[in-house]
């Protein structure tokens, strides 16, 4: 009697219960509530997801430290396997001068290109491109601006002053001048356009980290932190970044479609990734104007890629932050 | 008023001054190549008197703050040659013609060109974003919105060449190649314009629509709609009188913050349409090395935004009272 009613307790109480669900079941949790409150950011998120599969994003990433650590490719990639086993991928740089400006057909799915080229492997190739840069440029610019901004924030006073005459001399610049001028001068390849695009974009993006931190600088349990004593280090990594990060990864989602849009760009003037290595923008470029009167393939398909990635950077992005920050909701 | 404004305009200077700073010490210090190893070819290793004497000629022996002190036209006061400050910005090492006087000859190109594409963003959007709003939640709102979204996600070159691949299949036209200037043959030149021109709108006033509507949409909402609604003003007023001007005052920042946007479109559609505007300049001098057309060109964008910053600040302060002098 006595026992049966103790055991009764603890359920009411929650005793028996784990008090925090294991992370994987609650990882499920948060996608199922985030793919029911927006279910196209959910899809657009899915989208996204398969152009980083599809990108071969994580080998690729592994694959390039291994290389320069000496390792050589330990992650097969993903482009690779279904080259080897469906037969409807080539290899981007594989010409074909039999097969010259194909349309569609069993063997090319999207045609060919003037110099026998696969449409259909190079775009989804150019995926690879598209992703490396976007999410590498991101990442820097991110880095950069949370870096900037919380320290401007956090220390005021001349560190606030030297910050904003930086960014003021970033946004004095148009952003696609300056990355041609300095890609076009600096020679241009995978690893310069993830650093151009992301140093280029970073301290514009400081400003809104800034205000946050400002916010968060009036909270207590900063001050009572400072009181404690820790460092100014401690307290920017452990108190102030955590509340800003809602904002950091609101901004990285909204310009991931940005950076894809100004990759594109610059491919098409000519001062992206040298051209054996497919990409979006590039293949659209005015130099195969005449080849796309013969095969107006060639003008369409790379460029709806580009606007698939962009669109479900941009809806996701959207979604994110509906859910993250109601108050900035259909503020774009 | 008056003491914001010249405020304004005084804190423009440090920041064009660190523009030219960097720039000029991009170019001269940490680029790897210099434009004499690039004439000179492969002579520039076999003879380094030959390189001695071109660098010379090009004004690039001095020491580099030297060089950035002749460039500014601060050396002048001290019997230097002529620069910025005296409104000389120096010769193209390429082509040795005067930057100043080439500018003036591109300059109101790619400025009429980014004009009309501003003014269609404006013409498309404003009125179509003012639609959206009113028929909120109903099919015009959302094909409209669908547009504004696709057009933000899809690169405007893009739609041009789609545009031209199919204007050339179907009805076998294509755009001049040879550009006419304004004042030499007005209609062939708005015939070259007329297509960039709508295309550089393009891309900015899909996201100019979604403010508009969103703006108009909150402005709706206020109070004093409601209250000249009751007090019975007819709708158009309401709408036109009330509403519709004060949706419009972040459109004016959005117009602003659209500029860089509005540079790359023309950056871009003179390179697609062949029209030999600033954009065109600027890659023809990237491939050619030529530092003084670079750093000129570079100073004159710099200069555009940061004057529109301010002038958008201003005119901001002038339509809405209460953000004036603070």
């Amino acid at each position: 009697m006595a026992v049966s009613e103790v055991a009764s307790l603890e359920e009411i109480e929650g005793w028996s219960q784990p008090i925090e669900k294991p992370f994987l079941l609650r990882l499920v949790h948060t996608l199922s509530r985030f793919a029911r409150r927006k279910p196209l950011g959910a899809v657009c998120g899915l989208v996204v997801v398969g152009f980083i599969i599809i990108g071969d994003l994580v080998p690729e990433s592994i694959n390039k430290v291994a290389k320069t650590a000496g390792f050589g490719r330990p992650v097969p990639y993903l482009m690779d396997q279904i080259e080897k086993h469906t037969g409807i991928i080539y290899p981007y740089g594989k010409q074909n001068l039999r097969d010259r400006l194909q349309g569609p057909s069993a063997r090319h799915l999207l045609g060919t290109d003037p110099i026998g080229r696969d449409v259909f492997s190079r775009v989804l190739y150019g995926a690879r491109v598209a992703v490396m840069v976007s999410f590498g440029a991101v990442l820097i610019s991110e880095v950069i601006s949370a870096t900037m901004g919380i320290s401007a924030g956090y220390y005021g006073g001349i560190v606030d002053k030297l910050a904003y005459r930086i960014v003021d001399v970033f946004q004095a610049l148009p952003g696609l001048v300056v990355l041609i001028t300095i890609l076009g001068l600096f020679g241009s390849g995978l690893w310069q356009l993830i650093f151009t695009i992301g140093f280029v974009g970073g301290p514009p993006a400081s400003r809104t980290i800034r205000g946050q931190t400002l916010a968060v600088m009036s909270a207590p349990y900063v001050e009572s932190a400072q009181v404690v004593g820790a460092s100014n280090l401690r307290i920017m990594l452990r108190y102030v970044l955590p509340n800003v990060f809602a904002l950091i990864i609101l901004s990285a989602t909204l310009r991931l479609g940005v950076v894809v849009l100004l990759e594109a760009n610059l491919s098409f003037l000519g001062y992206g990734l040298p051209p054996p290595f497919p990409s979006w923008g590039q293949m659209l470029n005015t130099e195969g104007a005449d080849y796309m009167r013969a095969q107006p393939g060639l003008a369409i398909y790379p460029g709806l890629a580009i606007g698939l990635l962009v669109f479900s950077f941009n809806l996701f992005g959207d979604a994110l932050r509906d859910v993250l920050d109601p108050r900035l909701r259909g503020s774009r | 008023m008056q003491k914001y404004i010249i405020q304004r305009i005084l804190l423009m200077f440090p920041t064009l001054i660190l523009v030219t700073i960097v720039t000029f010490a991009g170019l001269r210090a940490l680029l790897p190549t210099s434009v004499v190893d690039r004439i000179l070819g492969e002579f520039a290793t076999s003879d380094p008197e030959l390189r001695q004497h071109l660098k010379e000629e090009l004004g690039l022996s001095e020491s580099i703050p030297r060089q950035y002190a002749e460039w500014m036209g601060v050396a002048w006061f001290w019997g230097g040659p002529t620069g910025i400050l005296e409104g000389d910005l120096g010769k193209s090492l390429h082509s040795e013609r005067s930057v100043v006087s080439e500018l003036r000859r591109r300059v109101p190109v790619s400025f009429e060109l980014g004009l009309w594409g501003q003014i269609t963003a404006i013409l498309i959007s404003v009125p179509l974003g003012v639609w959206s709003a009113l028929r909120q939640d109903q099919w015009p709102d959302y094909g409209l919105r669908s547009v504004a979204i696709l057009l933000n996600a899809v690169p405007g070159f893009w739609i041009a060449v789609i545009l031209l691949t199919f204007a050339s299949i179907w009805f076998n036209w294509a755009p001049p190649i040879q550009f006419k200037y304004l004042f030499e043959d007005p209609i062939g030149h708005l015939k070259i314009m007329f297509l960039p021109a709508v295309l550089i709108g393009l891309t900015p006033g899909g996201g100019l629509l979604r403010l508009v509507r969103t703006q108009m949409l909150e402005v709706l909402r206020q109070d004093y709609i409601r209250t000249a609604q009751a007090k019975g003003l007819s709708q158009t007023r309401v709408l036109y009188g009330h509403a519709f001007r004060n949706a419009l005052i972040p459109v004016i920042t959005f117009i602003g913050i659209g500029l860089p946007n509005i540079i790359a479109g023309t950056v871009i559609f003179e390179q697609i349409f062949l029209i030999p505007g600033m954009g065109r300049y600027l890659i023809d001098a990237i491939g050619n090395l030529d530092y003084p057309v670079i750093q000129g060109l570079n100073l004159v964008f710099a200069t555009l935004l940061v004057g529109s910053v301010v002038v958008i600040d201003v005119s901001y302060a002038l339509v809405d009272p209460r953000i004036r002098l603070e």
